[in-house]
């Protein structure tokens, strides 16, 4: 697996190396993050993403198998080297916060700095310290049976940062949290990785969290890795069933702008909804919700009223899928008039496709309300011009 | 992105006092065979507290006999509520966090004294700790004398209250789990570390319960004693055997040891378990 | 061995009495209660059940534990000049059984280790006439081999002898204080039992050097056991009193006078000639 560049990382994470095979759970995995990079592990229930996570950790013990973090060997089933999981320097989060229930906020922050050998004070620092960079300093003197669930899994993220981790592990961090939480919390984690430039895992079923938060993506399937490779090529072009599956939405990568908007790489600025102020941003819309009309001079005009995108383009191709047809459009550069980087999938009716003669190179307008782009921090600040759109083109991809 | 924006979702649950459960009540007819049972027990308290004779009180307790068992009574359910928490605790972890062959067969032999009369302990004991005992030859030899010794008594009430500690915290063992321990690990705690500062703790109620009943169970411990240690004032007679005693001579002295005996037993319990629900 | 029942109804099975149980709960709290041991005889009404005509009269003789041998014996033997009648027994300790009879359990004829016992049977209304029919003295039982070497009395006290003796409060025990007094040797025993079959199994298992128990008892144990008799012990002999209780005959009015009956000649054979040899073989003395 090539890395991508990491010219804006830096940090203490070490690069993992793990193989693992589990007879018991039919788990035969390889898997390899580059040091600072974040790895999205995908793969249906009962895929082994999970079993493979404790691996890294040191709870789960494989038949066979290798587990490294940088030059130093956690695991060495071989050689007879099995570190436990206290010394491994691998932190893990999990889908429920797990917070100490018998201590407060601030001293469930403190557990790993007192646990190290930490004094009182230094270790109440340090999760004074966390809370601080998790936003949840006013939390401190809770008990864990007082926060949300978002809370706590806010406590737990501070938590599991204060033990200074060589390697994080996120195991769907953000599945038990409601929908106003859940995009909170991920902006949170994105930040934090971003920042420290550490090397993590993230076991997740939902695509805004590999746009949000990872460099590479492996689908587990029946306990074996069916797909790897960097974000953007695996959700432009996924060739596993649950990636393909998983990547039935649009998805444009591109620089927030503020109120809505978002400025794609050359391409077009969409208006959406959702709050990103700034920053690498990623606008999500149903290919249901895209339309698609002929310019002025055809059959149907667009209509007028709320507040929508017309992006115009040209037809790249079109397939079909059990009764309607997917269209994907090459949308314009409006710098340069030819078409751009980026890809819109539109679901029409058979009927409308024969009525728009919507055949490859055909010039078109894709128009989408607004109410149906939602926008996301996500993409990485180093690709900003990543297109990523289903079923997209390999060779459209990139320039 | 401050805590306080997530307020609304906050469901704070009370901490103090205990809300009324909610759900579907139970059918009426419950309370029937439920009051019965309070009466099964309660009721031959009373009958023995009616029977009492409360002017003489005073003076039956302080007899020398009587506080010389409530003394010993107290000192060796200590001791072995202490002997039971240091050797129960480890043995309901291992039970509950580790898995190897013969565990099954070795939780049966573990929980052993509950279902065995007293009395059969008391010569399970008697012929190890025996003077002609499996071990107690040998410590003979050594000049280390058990019968007859308080030690007995200690070694007999911890022979029979040593389940009811290693039941309750395994329970509370299985019902905490083993996530939080994980986490914990993963967080850079050593073994000790974990079972000091989450293990435990998360397990307390089950282990202050599950001492509260060894206590009791000790306080009460009559059958293997008797067998065991024998009966001797102030170094092997516990109250039980006090009030076995002086139920050959003087009745009244019996009932009023029986209610003494009751009393601090409600004392402890009560006194314990109100301390560990607030 | 805790509840003194050793022994009893022994040959007979079939007429063996109920024998009374020490529950020991399991539940904590009820362990706590455990503790308060003995429990009650059965409420079945012996006296009252024999079946059926006024012919099959039938009696329960309350008796201290040490009496079982010879008054199953004795009983055989006024069953058979009785045809048809129906004794039963209730052994236990002497304090025990009047405590017993004091609670309502149904019995027709007393028979305790000690008059001290029959004394407060008598001061209770539960006995009219009472006689002594047997005496019993003390001996020191060590175990086979003797190990700490004991020969009389006076070696009881010495240091490292564990000896054990019945508590004060119970008749064997008042007696050895008795032979305390007039030996002038104090003991320091390492337990004060409540039942004599405590003291023997301490001796029988080597768990003490030497006890002191009734003469009647140290027969009882055989091989087990070995004798060093006492000379003193012969001026603090025990007197067993026996008496028809006042209550005696059931409350069924039809049966009550051949039950009375029944009650009244199993006392006589217990102080007649068959009686008297069944004693004297089980080692007790004549009053």
């Amino acid at each position: 697996m090539t890395a991508l560049a990491p010219a804006m990382r830096s940090g203490r994470g070490a690069g993992l190396t793990l193989t693992s095979r589990l007879a018991t759970h039919g788990v035969d995995v390889t898997l390899d993050v580059p040091a600072g990079a974040v790895l999205a592990l995908l793969g249906p229930n009962g895929s082994g993403k999970s079993t493979t996570l404790g691996v890294a950790a040191g709870l789960v013990h494989p038949d066979a198998g290798r587990v490294a973090l940088g030059e130093k060997v956690l695991l060495d089933v071989g050689a007879g080297i099995d570190v436990p999981p206290h010394r491994r320097g691998v932190a893990l989060l999990r889908q429920d916060a797990l917070l100490f229930p018998h201590l407060s906020v601030a001293d469930n922050v403190a557990f790993a700095p007192r646990a190290a050998g930490a004094s009182r004070r230094a270790a109440a620092a340090a999760a004074g310290h966390w809370l601080a960079q998790v936003g949840a300093l006013d939390l401190a003197a809770r008990r864990p049976d007082e926060l949300s669930g978002g809370q706590a899994q806010r406590v737990a993220l501070a938590r599991a940062l204060a033990a200074d981790p060589h390697l994080l592990l996120l195991d769907e961090p953000f599945a038990a949290l409601d929908v106003r939480s859940a995009p909170e919390l991920r902006g949170l984690v994105r930040r934090v990785l971003l920042e420290a430039g550490r090397t993590a895992v993230v076991v997740t079923h939902d695509v805004l969290d590999v746009v949000a938060l990872a460099d590479h993506v492996a689908v587990l399937e029946a306990g074996e890795v069916v797909e790897r490779g960097p974000v953007r090529d695996v959700l432009a072009a996924p060739r596993s069933a649950f990636a393909a599956g998983m990547v039935g939405t649009n998805l444009l990568t591109g620089t927030a702008l503020g109120r809505g908007r978002l400025a794609l790489a050359g391409g077009p600025v969409v208006v959406g909804v959702g709050e990103v102020l700034a920053g690498p941003a990623v606008a999500v819309c149903p290919p249901r919700a895209v339309a698609l009309y002929r310019p002025p001079t055809g059959l149907a005009e667009p209509p007028a009223g709320s507040p929508r995108n017309v992006l115009p383009g040209a037809v790249l191709d079109a397939t079909d899928r059990a009764g309607v047809i997917r269209v994907r459009v090459a949308l314009d550069d409006p710098a340069g008039g030819a078409p751009g980087p980026h890809v819109i999938a539109a679901d029409v009716t058979p009927a409308a496709y024969a009525d728009l003669r919507l055949e490859p190179g055909a010039r078109v307008r894709a128009v989408v309300k607004a109410q149906e782009v939602a926008l996301h921090p996500g993409g990485r600040g180093d690709d900003p011009a990543a297109p990523v759109a289903p079923d997209a083109l390999t060779d459209r991809s990139g320039p | 992105m401050t805590g306080s924006t997530a307020a609304p979702h906050l469901t704070r649950r009370p901490t103090t006092g205990r809300s009324r459960r909610p759900g579907p009540g139970l059918p009426t007819w419950v309370y029937v065979p439920a009051v019965l049972g309070i009466v099964v027990v309660v009721l031959p308290v009373v009958g023995m507290a009616a029977r009492v004779g409360w002017a003489d009180l005073p003076a039956l307790l302080s007899s020398p006999a009587a506080l010389d068992a409530l003394r010993l009574s107290l000192l060796t359910s200590s001791a072995s509520t202490l002997a039971c928490i240091v050797l129960g605790v480890p043995l309901a972890l291992v039970l509950a966090r580790t898995r190897f062959p013969g565990q099954g067969l070795l939780r049966a032999l573990v929980l052993l004294p509950l279902v065995l009369p007293p009395v059969v302990g008391g010569l399970a004991l008697l012929a190890t700790f025996g003077r002609t005992g499996l071990l107690g030859a040998h410590l003979e030899a050594l000049g280390v004398r058990i019968a007859f010794s308080t030690v007995a008594v200690v070694l007999a009430q911890t022979f029979v209250a040593l389940p009811f500690l290693v039941v309750g915290l395994e329970g509370a063992l299985r019902t905490a789990g083993r996530d939080h321990e994980a986490v914990a690990a993963t967080l850079g705690a050593s073994p000790t570390h974990v079972l000091a500062r989450v293990t435990l703790p998360l397990t307390l109620p089950g282990l202050v319960s599950g001492a509260v009943l060894a206590f009791a169970r000790s306080l009460g411990e009559f059958g293997a004693t008797l067998t065991f240690a024998g009966s001797l004032q102030g170094r092997t007679r516990t109250l039980p055997l006090e009030i076995y005693l002086a139920r050959e001579a003087d009745p009244d002295a019996a009932l009023a040891l029986a209610l003494l005996l009751v009393v601090v037993a409600l004392v402890v319990v009560g006194a314990v378990h109100g301390r560990s629900r607030s | 061995m805790t509840a003194g029942e050793a022994g009893v109804g022994r040959g007979r099975p079939s007429r063996r009495p109920r024998s009374w149980r020490r529950s020991a709960g399991l539940a904590a709290l009820v362990a706590v209660l455990a503790g308060c041991g003995a429990g009650v005889p059965s409420a079945q009404t012996p006296s009252g059940s024999a079946a059926g005509s006024g012919a099959g009269a039938s009696i329960t003789v309350f008796a201290a534990a040490s009496l079982a041998r010879p008054f199953e014996e004795i009983g055989a033997q006024v069953e058979r000049t009785h045809p048809g009648s129906d004794v039963r027994f209730q052994f236990a300790g002497s304090a025990d059984l009047v405590t017993q009879l004091r609670e309502g359990a149904p019995g027709d004829v007393l028979a305790t280790a000690d008059e001290a016992s029959m004394a407060r049977a008598a001061s209770a209304g539960l006995v009219e006439e009472t006689a002594p029919f047997a005496t019993n003295t003390l001996t020191i039982v060590v175990p086979t081999g003797n190990p700490a070497a004991i020969t009389s009395f006076a070696d009881l006290a010495h240091d490292g002898v564990a000896t054990v003796v019945c508590a004060p409060q119970v008749p064997c025990g008042a007696a050895t204080e008795r032979v305390e007094a007039l030996t002038g040797v104090r003991l320091s025993p390492v337990s004060e039992e409540n039942r004599v079959d405590d003291v023997l199994g301490k001796i029988t298992s080597g768990q003490a050097d030497a006890g002191v128990v009734y003469v009647t008892d140290a027969l009882r144990a055989g091989e087990a056991v070995a004798r060093v008799d006492v000379p003193e012990a012969d001026r603090a002999v025990n007197r067993y009193p026996i008496g028809v209780l006042a209550g005696a005959g059931g409350a069924d009015a039809s049966h009550r006078g051949p039950n009375r009956a029944l009650a009244t000649a199993f006392v006589d054979a217990v102080r007649g000639g068959p009686g008297r040899a069944a004693l004297t073989r089980a080692g007790f003395g004549t009053p």
